[in-house]
């Protein structure tokens, strides 16, 4: 569990009520990692949602052995690792902190049980999540679009 | 009087001072005049280059007017036969040199605003000259912003220049690549990603945009979300130059003849060129 002032100020829990935070954050945790480390790995487990609090985390690919290709780098305030609602449950990419970062972990049941209970939390995080993956669907396509014609 | 005529078809003789690698694509020289004389550029013009027997090609120039060295600077991807031959010449090897043609950043109009420079790839290559008139006249312009996207890292030029410009009093600097190694330790993502971090006055900054034309309209979208005045969103159509001087028709959009009036263009202009964007 986290203070709820925490939360206040993230994006991804714009919206909520405070009594609702106070329900978000009892699922939180926080966490700090140094540089270099990895939060989570390519097909991994994803039972955690994050959002990165201060520090910087590049979103990669394994390509191969010691070769990773950085897609996407997200700093404060960004959530990261949606895959944690997101059928089948498996992290789509590498996370790794490129600076000593502090980073808030929401637990995937303890918020699914949530979202399950409170539909308005429920609407609310799903809206912010497609937001989320919406804009990062749009970068990567002006990525792909300059990488070919750029 | 004596009024010497110099044909606009007839280039003037240059020595290539100085050729050095600055990626795996990209080539800096350093040109000087024959006839010794001043190149007498505006920040944004292009010159056509000639290497004998191969041809000719319109680039733009990336030092400033202000610089004190004798001639001038292009950095030149090697994309054709006429930019591979310029980059297999050595040093001293002698080229042609025509204009400096086109329009270029509107200067007095740009005095006492904010600048935001904008620029994706190559595109920094003729934003570099409009950033070191601005450096060097620093007193006529208020906060510098310099938002610069690359492919990769290993794409990104300047990048010593670059640090001194975050260097520089009240400049600052974000640049981000598209994909990158893990040894990468700056931003990854779209240069529309920079805006985010950037904190501006829109009323009193003047965006000046160079890059491959897919970008334009990602970034004007993100400008004109910011605030900025269409009237003060400048766009450097340098890719469409040619012949530079109107004949061959190459960059022409609609009734707009794009070496002569311009490679630069207020976006109030470009919008109404459909095909420009």
């Amino acid at each position: 569990m986290v203070p709820v002032e925490t939360l206040k100020n993230l994006d991804v829990f714009g919206g909520l009520t405070e009594f609702e935070m106070m329900e978000v954050a009892r699922v939180c945790d926080t966490h700090d990692y140094p540089a270099g480390s990895m939060v989570f790995r390519e097909n991994d487990d994803a039972d955690k949602l994050y959002v990165l609090l201060e520090g910087r985390v590049a979103i990669q690919f394994e390509l191969g052995r010691h070769q990773d290709a950085v897609v996407h780098t997200a700093t404060g305030g960004q959530a990261f690792g949606w895959s944690a609602l997101v059928q089948p449950y498996r992290f789509t990419a590498s996370a790794r902190c490129m600076d000593d970062s502090k980073i808030l972990t929401v637990d995937r049941e303890g918020l699914r049980g949530l979202l399950a209970e409170d539909c308005h939390i429920g609407f609310i995080i799903m809206e912010k999540l497609a937001e989320l993956i919406s804009g990062r669907l749009r970068e990567t396509r002006i990525q792909l679009i300059s990488m070919v014609h750029g | 009087m004596n009024h010497k005529y110099v044909s606009p078809y007839v280039p003037r003789l240059a020595e290539l001072v100085t050729a050095r690698q600055l990626t795996s694509r990209e080539k800096f020289f350093e040109v000087r005049l024959q006839d010794g004389s001043a190149l007498g550029h505006q920040p944004g013009q292009f010159v056509e280059v000639s290497v004998f027997g191969v041809g000719e090609a319109p680039i733009s120039v990336s030092s400033s007017p202000t610089s004190q060295g004798l001639g001038f600077e292009l950095c030149v991807r090697d994309a054709g036969s006429v930019t591979h031959a310029l980059h297999e010449l050595p040093e001293g090897s002698t080229i042609g040199i025509r204009g400096p043609y086109g329009r270029g950043f509107p200067l007095d109009e740009l005095k006492g605003n904010d600048l935001l420079f904008v620029a994706g790839g190559l595109g920094l290559v003729p934003m570099r000259s409009m950033i070191n008139y601005a450096v060097d006249n620093r007193a006529d312009f208020g906060r510098l912003t310099l938002l610069y996207g690359s492919r990769t890292p290993a794409d990104l030029l300047f990048a010593d220049e670059t640090e001194r410009w975050r260097g520089t009093p009240d400049f600052h600097v974000a640049t981000t690549v598209d994909l990158a190694d893990g040894a990468w330790t700056g931003q990854v993502g779209p240069i529309t990603k920079l805006f985010g971090g950037v904190a501006i006055n829109p009323v009193r900054t003047s965006a000046l945009v160079v890059g491959p034309p897919v970008m334009f309209r990602f970034v004007l979208k993100s400008l004109l979300m910011m605030g900025v005045y269409e009237s003060r969103v400048y766009l450097s159509l340098e890719r469409r130059m040619k012949c530079g001087v109107g004949k061959c028709g190459h960059c022409q959009i609609d009734d707009v003849y794009v070496c002569q009036k311009g490679p630069v263009f207020p976006y109030t202009r470009v919008r109404k060129l459909p095909e420009a964007l």
